[in-house]
């Protein structure tokens, strides 16, 4: 049962934002540099044929609404233009290349920090006031306010320089593999860190709100009857009270995404990591200005979409909601 | 407010939570007689990558720069980013979401759906760009932090005054011909007071931590010490592989307690608060 008006009334608000992201991308760089064509095409770093290929590509000898709606196709065609630190790749084929290792990072830590955090939020609720409960809250806290990038230094300082079991940067080893076995234990190796950062950094929130909405479902009256009924403690526990705990932990999954996209770009820089994150860091250390748009794009339009696959699971679960 | 005052300071959360918040205001206040050296004051005259010592209490950075001065001077600029920004931040969400929560209608239609766009839109990202055409300066930082700030503190004042908008003394003052303005000041600004307060405070945590995510990769004040700046300067410089600890978990401690603290007397205002909402 999918709630099709709720569907519409977010994908439109969704497509709003789109275009508002995509309208401050255009903005700020023109506003803070001035000449749009120092942002996209005038860097001595690329051959004149190529700035003025770049100039009548972007109409940036024209007026500022030409400029905006030669922007909105080319960013839909991903044409960024030439990187001005690699040329002559281009920007797209930068993030095409970048942008798997990134969804591969957060991809995975967000199903790991889940799982993680819907047991142990499942199971501190009921156990409540026990010793995982508290413990539960003070890691939540503590887990909130440490920064990612600090916790990812921790993580190489112990585990990969004081007892060497990781590596400390990159996501591969400089070697040829032998084979495609050999070539993902290598890659899963090298991500174990930058996937464990996030992962301590997200679960414990997860975990908190579980508790919370779980300590308000196991107070219903349902839940008191099925105990008087004498059904089994799993299914009371996770058929009952979970089952109808977990909306707010799907709302928070949505709101975190574009946090922990954030948080990605910062243990990526720490690893030295090949996504998104260290793209951006070279090419603000670069003046790569053509690469900052073309990225903070990418990452936008990867936000959103995961917003409206949260909200598509959302109205799966939830039939009721309304907007 | 002195009741809550009063409430707050029973509480053991409430408790640390100051006492850690005073311990690093004094630390700010004093910073002259606690450290040893000036902020760069051994710059290029000590030896770099020093090891922790009596000497330098956290040894020495890229530079051969006192890190424990580095530290206890960036006590400063980050309490004052985060001061200022939760102050300004607070102030823009309490401003909107009363016009949002009194008014309705268009003015709230607008306001709501920015916080929901601004929700959806990826920040930190967002935050770098800013941060970086606007060039490095505390008061950038400051800006970027206000931008994004007020979202959460408008959001829940919309929802408290649209249920405090229905109580009957507001109703009673309409009655009497108080004008719109007065209302919102006079009877409504007083029942969010103290979750404006709650927010202040919880800003705090929001704000050191965009400070030091900014600062750790180089869109800083290029001049102010910051705990940030320090974490920065241990990666670029590779702290983790030459084994200098201190340097890296120090700051990172810092900026975790001070949040945790703010996080602490934070949640125990909004705490109270709700309950003697429950109790109205």
């Amino acid at each position: 049962m999918v709630n099709t008006r709720f569907l519409v009334s977010r994908g439109i608000i969704l497509l709003v934002t789109y275009f508002i992201a995509i309208t401050l991308n255009f903005i700020i760089p023109r506003l803070m540099v001035g000449d749009p064509t120092t942002v996209i095409a005038a860097d001595l770093r690329l051959p004149p044929e190529a700035r003025e290929n770049l100039i009548r590509l972007f109409g940036l000898d024209k007026d500022i609404f030409t400029q905006y709606r030669e922007y909105l196709v080319n960013t839909l065609l991903l044409n960024f233009g030439y990187s001005f630190d690699k040329y002559p790749t281009t920007v797209a084929q930068l993030i095409v290349e970048r942008l798997p290792w990134t969804v591969f990072l957060v991809g995975t830590s967000v199903a790991i920090a889940i799982v993680l955090g819907f047991i142990l939020g499942v199971e501190a609720a009921w156990r409540r006031g026990s010793m995982l409960d508290n413990l539960l809250q003070w890691t939540a806290i503590s887990a909130w306010s440490a920064p990612v990038f600090w916790i990812a230094m921790i993580l190489i300082l112990v585990l990969a320089y004081y007892l060497n079991i990781f590596p400390t940067t990159s996501a591969e080893s400089a070697r040829l593999y032998s084979s495609v076995f050999d070539m993902i234990v290598d890659r899963l190796w090298h991500s174990a860190l930058p996937i464990m950062t996030l992962v301590i950094s997200n679960f414990a929130i997860y975990a908190l709100t579980m508790r919370n909405a779980m300590i308000e479902v196991l107070e219903e009256d349902y839940m008191r009857l099925g105990e008087a009924k004498g059904l089994p403690r799993n299914t009371l526990k996770y058929g009952y009270a979970a089952r109808n705990a977990i909306l707010p932990m799907v709302t928070l999954i949505a709101l975190s995404i574009a946090t922990i996209f954030g948080g990605a770009l910062f243990v990526e820089i720490v690893f030295s990591y090949p996504g998104l994150g260290t793209l951006i860091y070279d090419a603000l250390n670069a003046r790569d200005y053509p690469v900052i748009q073309g990225t903070f794009y990418i990452i936008t339009v990867a936000v959103i979409l995961a917003n409206f696959i949260a909200d598509i699971t959302y109205s799966f679960l939830d039939p009721r909601v309304k907007y | 407010m002195s009741d809550t005052l009063k409430e707050l300071l029973r509480r053991n959360d409430v408790l640390v939570g100051f006492t850690i918040i005073l311990f690093f205001a004094t630390i700010a206040v004093f910073a002259d007689y606690i450290s040893p050296y000036g902020y760069r004051e051994t710059m290029f005259s000590e030896k770099p990558f020093l090891e922790p010592s009596l000497e330098h209490f956290l040894g020495t950075d890229q530079w051969g720069d006192d890190l424990f001065a580095h530290l206890i001077y960036g006590t400063r600029t980050v309490l004052f980013v985060a001061l200022t920004s939760a102050v300004i931040s607070t102030f823009i969400g309490i401003i909107a979401g009363l016009l949002a929560g009194f008014y309705g209608g268009v003015i709230d239609e607008v306001i709501s759906r920015t916080i929901d766009i601004l929700l959806i839109i990826p920040i930190i990202p967002l935050q770098i760009i800013l941060a970086y055409y606007l060039g490095p300066s505390i008061w950038n930082i400051i800006l970027v932090i206000v931008l994004f700030g007020w979202i959460t503190v408008a959001r829940v004042v919309r929802s408290q005054v649209l249920s405090i908008k229905n109580y009957s003394y507001i109703e009673a003052a309409r009655s009497l011909g108080a004008s719109n303005a007065r209302i919102m000041f006079k009877h409504i600004l007083p029942g969010v007071s103290s979750l404006g307060l709650a927010y202040v405070v919880l800003n705090i945590s929001n704000a050191i931590y965009t400070e030091a995510a900014l600062s750790f990769i180089g869109l800083g004040d290029p001049i102010a010490p910051s705990w940030g700046k320090m974490l920065n300067y241990a990666y670029t410089y590779g702290a983790f592989t030459k084994g200098l600890w201190a340097w890296i978990i120090v700051p990172g401690l810092f900026i975790m307690l001070l949040s945790i603290a703010t996080i602490m007397v934070g949640n125990a205002i909004i705490d109270i608060y709700t309950r003697r909402q429950r109790m109205v």
